[in-house]
């Protein structure tokens, strides 16, 4: 190898070398209404479909944000596909939402939402939050 | 600093670096019955590559999730001498065979050479037809030395158009920069040697321990924050890397 700097070597573009290129960036918005968790279950579920031309086995990195009554927006990020919601407001629930890919043109989010194990046994509702998920596909061998 | 008054119009200019692949491994196999098993692979590399990737049930990946994805326990971790995957598919749902991909970078703690890698699988391959996300930070950042003590190492970056300034407090790293939008992040954790994806947080939290060894990342107008792992006790090393992507 010529490249006398070590450093760079590691980062620089060069054909020598492997890169993941980007193929897709796209996004999705899901809004999960109130839902009601009775006393005996823990975790209510769902899932929505997208649509979308991505290549097999593509990589995903990805900002998800989410906004509620009385919530400002806040962004995280959406680390290999899940991601755990803690926030204040938040004092007897969780979400978490997994993405992964159906067949080859459809991604598919699910959301669970999650009762805290120490909360009282009577039923609770969640409040409304709407999630907008901004994903970026990488190219992978196909 | 480039003589172009519009150099971020175009791509593949050294200003822009990008991440290099440098561990990649396919394989495919039967999963037990009980749905449980480790797969490990030897390298030679001279660190513990940051790992990260996706598992399929079609050989042509036409389905697939990522590794260490939260719901089904498939958790990719390295050390500088293995790369290892456990998986728990239990009571989810046992796939009959999976077919995997790893992919690898060098840490920002490694200061070795690294060889070329181009022999491998041609989209990842250098092409002009393509996009490429340009790295704007990568880092790594030392959250605990030994067991008892917390630290935060100081690690100072140039100022350029993109990323302002990066400063730190205890326990946390914030990176300010100018773009107009949220850059996107990729997470890690070393812990005792060992390398994992910050998702893998889900598993600590699924089977009741903390997650507060693993970084997580939030965004704002302008900027990073990134709560850095402080761990538990008896971990000795820890450390949080950083990549962030324009």
């Amino acid at each position: 190898m010529s490249n006398k700097n070590l450093r760079v070597a590691r980062l620089i573009f060069s054909s020598d070398y492997m890169h993941m290129a980007n193929d897709k960036n796209a996004s999705k918005t899901i809004t999960i209404p109130p839902v009601t968790i009775n006393a005996d279950v823990a975790t209510a579920y769902g899932n929505v479909d997208v649509t979308l031309p991505v290549p097999a086995g593509s990589i995903s990195r990805s900002i998800i944000e989410y906004k509620g009554v009385n919530v400002s927006t806040s962004s995280y990020m959406l680390s290999n596909g899940s991601l755990t919601v803690f926030e204040s407001f938040q004092k007897f629930f969780r979400w978490e939402i997994f993405w992964y890919r159906i067949n080859a043109t459809q991604v598919r989010f699910d959301y669970y939402i999650i009762r805290y194990p120490n909360t009282t046994s009577s039923a609770i509702t969640t409040p409304s939050l709407t999630f907008t998920i901004h994903q970026q596909y990488l190219k992978a061998p196909s | 600093m480039s003589r172009l008054a519009t150099i971020d119009h175009f791509i593949f200019d050294s200003d822009f670096p990008a991440d290099m692949i440098t561990y990649y491994k396919t394989d495919s196999f039967t999963i037990p019955a009980n749905g449980t098993g480790t797969k490990t692979y030897n390298h030679a590399l001279g660190y513990a590559p940051l790992c990260f990737g996706v598992w399929a049930t079609a050989q042509d990946f036409s389905n697939s999730r990522p590794l260490s994805d939260g719901y089904f326990s498939t958790i990719v971790s390295s050390t500088t001498s293995q790369v290892k995957l456990e998986y728990d598919f239990g009571a989810k749902g046992t796939p009959t065979n999976i077919y995997l991909r790893i992919y690898g970078y060098p840490p920002s703690t490694y200061t070795g050479f690294c060889p070329a890698t181009a022999q491998s699988s041609k989209p990842l391959i250098l092409n002009t037809d393509d996009n490429y996300s340009p790295l704007i930070f990568e880092g790594a950042f030392t959250t605990k030395t030994n067991s008892s003590v917390s630290t935060l190492k100081t690690v100072e970056y140039n100022v350029t158009d993109f990323y302002q300034k990066q400063t730190d407090t205890a326990n946390h790293l914030t990176i300010y920069h100018s773009l107009p939008y949220r850059p996107r992040v990729m997470l890690w954790s070393t812990i005792n040697g060992t390398t994992k994806p910050a998702s893998s947080a889900t598993f600590d939290y699924w089977s009741g321990a903390a997650t507060t060894r693993y970084p997580s990342c939030s965004f704002y107008d302008g900027g990073i924050a990134i709560p850095l792992g402080s761990g538990y006790s008896g971990e000795d090393i820890i450390t949080t890397h950083v990549r962030v992507y324009a």
